[in-house]
């Protein structure tokens, strides 16, 4: 069963320099209880992408295609549409736990918050789910937290507040856009087990964005990979990390330090940079840093599905010779 | 926290001592005395005016014993008008200065937030421009110019209202704007750049994200951060207006503390200018205290900071 779909998506900011493509014609399936781990670089499009599945995109900002949750079209909400959904049937864990709390208010008031505008609970209920939420996922002192403002609490106590803020709510869909990058290793790991056991409990489905391959490989179910706003390769999380399609995913998995060779005198990295914003290359938009590439791929692109849950943008992956040329 | 109060308080009594030794000794510097303007009084009469008045005595010791006299809250008697004391005098016009002040500042208040938010919350937009050109022209118009225009205008041709005194409640409004106006385009751009600035921050992210309205956003998010600048200026804005101002008073023949101040000043009446300034100087700096504990109540990084600097 889908609980999302997305149907060529397209994201553009307006700047100064001009149209600057963040998404370009990116189709995916999420399904029920599914966890889809998003890897890619800066400048890959996941944030954008992320804030276009919740609306958050500034207003400079053109949204194409279809984004399709609970029978509807997300994209054609208005704001009264958008205002129900958010915080109760879908809501999202941001980055930076700091700059996302609000200096000013107590921990507590902000964590029930989306439980009492969407009408879930009472102040007395919401204080008792968050004070159990804290409580499971580890804080030792729940009730002096809840008291407390941003700057009292550590990094790995703001992270948490910000995550029982998502999910206390019960969402269907959860967003997760480098939700742990802040933390020190330990705390990431106690984190994210949290995070797959309640999603595992609840049946939600988390769209889990990071940059680090490594942290999805332990939480996701699916992965896809993202290329200058593209999808450049998707299947199963086992499926991809041991037959990745696409040279760039396999670059990507040959850079995890757990990946290298022991004897190696140098970790291996992917040749070259992410072209600057809005100078897409030709072709296959990979090629200039591709080990692989061939003429045909400068100049023409292929997506080439093996099914709706496999599928890779490199067309030379149907031969499966790249890999010794 | 506690130890922060004593020192603010200690502060204020500090600048307090400086501004009342200050006026104390500048006055005396200054050309002329009480007694020798417009008035040909024989030798003696002269002499027995001096030393009722104990202006006969050392300039230090005066300072000391006036300095002994404030501490009891007595400012002493008026040196012209030899029938009333000071503090009498201050407290025949502080009410209506005070109204005036109160008043002034409630429209201040009312109309700068709702053109800041306006402003704020239609960023970059004619709304927007409007509400900052208003904003503009009140802050350039001095209020010895805005005051004649508006008594032109509602008082002369139109008739509207009396173009002076303090009775009716008619007679009230042009006063109450033309002081009022300037503060109000204060708070209007301090108002309008908070909400800017804060809309800006990543927890009004958050609070969309929770599926929170707009109006709901602003009030409970947005308004928390973009008013610590207002707060911070209303206090030394309600001390000014609460102070009155000569200009106002003297333009609208309101008989308030500003026009007791302008009167003493040209008959060197060293209690009733020392009394007035003291009487003022008091009210600045309580009433910057008092904006300096209220930005503390609403923001809790500064109340942990122990002794923490607000500046």
């Amino acid at each position: 069963m889908k609980r999302l779909e997305v149907r060529g998506l397209q994201i553009g900011f307006q700047t100064d320099q001009g149209w600057i493509p963040a998404v370009r014609d990116l189709s995916f399936d999420l399904g029920v209880g599914e966890i889809l781990g998003i890897a890619g670089e800066s400048g890959s499009g996941k944030s954008a992408l992320a804030l276009a599945l919740m609306g958050l995109l500034p207003s400079n900002t053109q949204v194409r295609g279809k984004v399709l949750f609970q029978g509807g079209d997300l994209l054609q909400n208005n704001a009264e549409s958008w205002r129900k959904i958010r915080g109760s049937k879908m809501a999202m864990i941001f980055q930076d736990p700091m700059s996302s709390l609000h200096p000013y208010l107590r921990i507590g008031d902000q964590i029930i918050e989306p439980l009492l505008i969407h009408g879930l609970a009472n102040p007395k209920q919401a204080r008792e789910q968050a004070l159990a939420c804290l409580a499971e996922m580890g804080i030792s002192d729940p009730k002096t937290m809840l008291q407390q403002y941003p700057h009292e609490c550590s990094g790995g106590m703001r992270q948490r507040a910000v995550i029982a803020m998502a999910v206390l709510a019960k969402p269907d869909l959860l967003i997760a856009d480098e939700p742990t990058t802040a933390l020190d290793v330990t705390t990431q790991r106690e984190v994210l087990i949290w995070m797959q056991k309640w999603i595992r409990a609840s049946g939600a489905s988390l769209v889990f964005i990071s940059h680090d391959v490594g942290v999805l490989s332990e939480m996701a179910d699916q992965l896809m990979v993202m290329y200058l706003g593209q999808g450049v390769e998707r299947g199963s999380l086992v499926e991809v990390l041991k037959r990745p399609h696409h040279p760039y995913t396999d670059g990507l998995l040959r850079s995890l330090p757990a990946m290298q060779d022991r004897n190696a005198k140098h970790f291996y990295s992917l040749a070259g940079h992410v072209p600057p914003g809005g100078s897409i290359p030709s072709g296959c938009s990979f090629h200039p840093r591709c080990p692989a590439v061939q003429d045909l791929c400068r100049t023409t692109e292929q997506m080439l599905e093996i099914n709706q849950e496999r599928w890779t943008a490199c067309m030379r992956a149907k031969e499966g010779s790249w890999k010794s040329s | 926290m506690i130890q922060w109060a004593i020192r603010r308080v200690l502060q204020g009594v500090l600048v307090l001592g400086f501004v009342i030794s200050l006026t104390f000794f500048l006055i005396r510097l200054a050309p002329g005395g009480p007694f020798d303007r417009d008035r040909n009084l024989p030798a003696e009469v002269q002499e027995k005016l001096l030393e009722t008045y104990h202006l006969d005595q050392p300039v230090f010791q005066q300072y000391t014993n006036y300095l002994g006299r404030i501490l009891h809250g007595d400012l002493g008697p008026s040196f012209i008008r030899s029938d009333r004391s000071v503090n009498q005098l201050i407290e025949a016009g502080v009410w209506i200065t005070f109204e005036l002040g109160v008043y002034a500042l409630f429209y201040a208040m009312v109309i700068g937030l709702t053109l800041g938010i306006w402003a704020g919350t239609h960023e970059g937009t004619w709304q927007d421009r409007l509400a900052m050109g208003m904003s503009l022209l009140g802050m350039g118009l001095p209020s010895f110019l805005l005051g004649p225009l508006l008594v032109w205008i509602f008082g002369m041709k139109l008739g509207w209202v009396p173009v002076s005194g303090w009775d009716s409640p008619a007679s009230k409004i042009l006063p109450v704007i033309t002081l009022g106006s300037v503060y109000a385009s204060y708070l209007a751009r301090l108002m309008r750049t908070g909400i800017v600035e804060t809309q800006r921050e990543d927890y009004i992210r958050t609070a969309r994200a929770k599926g929170l309205s707009e109006g709901a956003i602003l009030i409970g998010h947005t308004l928390r951060t973009a008013l610590i600048p207002v707060m911070n200026f209303l206090g030394p804005a309600a001390a000014a207006l609460l102070s009155g101002s000569f200009v106002v008073e003297t333009l609208f023949q309101i008989p308030g503390l500003g026009r007791f101040y302008v009167q003493a000043a040209f008959n060197r009446d060293y209690t009733m200018i020392l009394g007035t300034t003291v009487f003022l100087s008091v009210l600045v700096v309580t009433f910057n205290m008092l904006s300096d504990f209220l930005q503390m109540a609403m923001n809790p990084r500064i109340r942990l900071q122990e002794g923490g600097d607000l500046s």
